[in-house]
């Protein structure tokens, strides 16, 4: 009897098995990777200019791949019209008024779409929905920056290049410096003189860190004025209390001047009595006559107390004195 | 035997041989014909299949295991200077998994496949035919075309696409060692940065050439080696043919499906 060779068969079988598993899982990673089995939404967007934009080309949130270009169309005249397929995953992410611009994946990368923006009360967009658009910075707008720079560097090179020749031939101060030699004795001299000058200014703040540490002595008034608060408080009232002798003082000084004017004023009655000399011949006289009268009074009363009328009051009154 | 077309007198090389080559062209489209017809007729020669798988495909595993190795890592090593000069060797899973997967994988295979296989069937065949095996099995009942044409091709077309899965396999391994110790990326990473740029329609690509390169290859090294004359040079000229012929085919092939499939993109 013939027995059967099974080893070809499982062999085959085994290499035919482990072909397929590589086969399937590699369908898979790249099916999980491009989010082939999952469910999608469609958005639309409308741009002037696409920059080279393809259909399969990256949609991003957020640095996050939501999606790809599902088509790139005409639209209108100029404009073109952009399909994208968006997972149903990133719809809650992507506000109705979001915008997209095209930008590049890296410096030198493939172009993708960018999403961002929007604010959660404009609500989440649904399937085909449009989202405004806005023009990214293409590698063409940085060229032409650079551009622009170039030719600022080209004229600066070329302002460098007048001034160091005009360096070199002696002109403008920069010129002399280099090239005369009694400018060089001048600037040794203004270097001396700020020696020196930087020495006083040395020596002079010592002395003002002298002055400041004395300052700062615990037992001057100033430093009890900055850090102790009884005395700040003492001086603070004082102060105040000065302030408000100032304002009487003021008052009294007002009031003073008015007095001072009304003396000057002959009709009233202090002006007349410094001023008006006829006044003041009356009153003498007046004073004269009071003094003689008083002295006559005197006299009179002198013999009031030794008259017999009233002599016993008199007497009455020493004897109670004398007890 | 030297065909000619009935009534014609070559007078004219190149007019005999430009004859000669249409007539070896229809000669090839009638094997084919024959092929297609006879491998959905029964009987069917499953044994002979397996066996033949079991040569076409377990037996050219080391062959295309060393061959998908140093590529993945000769090509990885080769492509490095050129992306790091901009700093781009992140870039390198991306374009090796692009290389050999679009690329690579199934053109290395087929090229190693005809090398291998595609000759022998050539010489194994011819000397069939120039010894008169070919001649006693069809006296002996036996149809010579469904045990020894149709089981090859049928066997080398189912091959070839696991063989290049296999490469391809192979290959990437062989380029994360390179990527991993130069690079230090994880396993995760290189296969992440490696499926970015893949599509289905690439997978479906390589494994439609595979099979269009597999059928190829058979057809040429058994419709040489079954058209077989001259005694044993005869022999070697089949299997170079065989080789030869495959080899050009498979480049064209390649041109005209890379066009196709670019079209489907």
């Amino acid at each position: 009897m013939k027995k059967t060779n099974y080893k070809h068969p499982l062999t085959v079988g085994i290499f035919i098995f482990i072909a397929l598993v590589i086969i399937v899982t590699g369908v898979f990673t790249i099916g999980s990777q491009q989010k082939l089995f999952q469910k999608k939404i469609t958005l639309n967007m409308i741009f002037d200019d696409v920059s080279g934009l393809q259909a399969g080309n990256n949609v991003w949130l957020s640095g996050v791949k939501i999606g790809t270009v599902k088509r790139i169309v005409f639209y209108k005249n100029t404009q073109v019209a952009i399909t994208m397929s968006i997972e149903s995953m990133a719809q809650s992410h992507i506000c109705k008024d979001a915008k997209a611009k095209i930008s590049t994946d890296g410096f030198i990368g493939n172009k993708i779409v960018v999403i961002y923006g929007g604010t959660e009360s404009a609500g989440f967009v649904s399937n085909g929905d449009f989202l405004k658009s806005e023009k990214g910075t293409t590698t063409d707008d940085m060229l032409a920056t650079l551009q622009v720079n170039n030719k600022n560097l080209v004229e600066i090179t070329e302002n460098f290049k007048i001034i160091t020749a005009k360096m070199l031939h002696g002109d403008g101060t920069l010129g002399k410096l280099i090239n005369d030699g009694s400018m060089v004795d001048e600037l040794q001299k203004t270097i001396l003189n700020l020696k020196h000058a930087s020495a006083r200014s040395e020596k002079m703040m010592a002395d003002a860190a002298g002055f400041t540490s004395r300052l700062n002595n615990s037992d001057g008034l100033v430093n009890e004025l900055i850090s102790d608060t009884v005395v700040f408080a003492n001086f603070k009232e004082t102060v105040g209390q000065l302030k408000s002798a100032v304002a009487d003082a003021s008052v009294f000084i007002d009031n003073m001047q008015k007095a001072g004017s009304q003396l000057n004023e002959q009709k009233k009655p202090a002006g007349m009595l410094l001023s008006d000399e006829e006044l003041a011949g009356d009153l003498k006289v007046m004073i004269k006559n009071l003094k003689s009268g008083s002295q006559k009074l005197d006299e009179d009363l002198e013999a009031i107390q030794h008259n017999f009328l009233f002599r016993g009051y008199f007497r009455k009154k020493a004897k109670v004195k004398s007890k | 035997m030297q065909k000619t077309l009935p009534g014609s007198v070559n007078r004219n090389p190149l007019r005999k041989k430009v004859n000669a080559f249409f007539i070896n062209i229809y000669d090839v489209y009638k094997f084919s014909i024959r092929f297609f017809k006879e491998v959905l007729a029964p009987p069917y020669e499953f044994k002979e299949v397996v066996r033949q798988c079991y040569e076409i495909g377990c037996k050219s595993l080391p062959i295309i295991t060393l061959t998908a190795f140093i590529t993945g890592v000769v090509f990885t090593k080769q492509s490095r200077p050129s992306l790091s000069e901009f700093g781009a060797t992140s870039w390198l899973p991306s374009l090796i998994a692009i290389a050999i997967i679009r690329a690579l994988a199934p053109l290395m295979t087929a090229l190693v496949i005809a090398g291998k296989v595609g000759s022998n069937m050539g010489a194994e065949i011819a000397s069939m035919r120039v010894t008169e095996q070919i001649d006693a099995m069809e006296v002996s009942c036996t149809n010579p075309f469904k045990f020894l044409v149709v089981t090859r091709i049928l066997s080398i077309t189912v091959m070839l696409p696991l063989l290049v899965t296999y490469f391809a396999f192979i290959g990437m391994m062989g380029a994360y060692l390179n990527v991993h110790s130069n690079e230090l990326t994880s396993f995760r990473s290189f296969i992440e940065d490696s499926f970015v740029k893949i599509s289905l329609l690439d997978v479906f690509a390589s494994l439609l050439k595979s099979v269009v390169f597999g059928f190829t290859i058979g057809i040429t090294g058994c419709f040489k080696g079954f058209t077989a004359q001259h005694g044993t040079v005869g022999v070697g000229r089949a299997a170079n043919a065989a080789v030869v012929i495959s080899m050009f085919l498979i480049f064209i092939e390649e041109m005209v499906i890379v066009q196709i499939i670019n079209y489907f993109r």
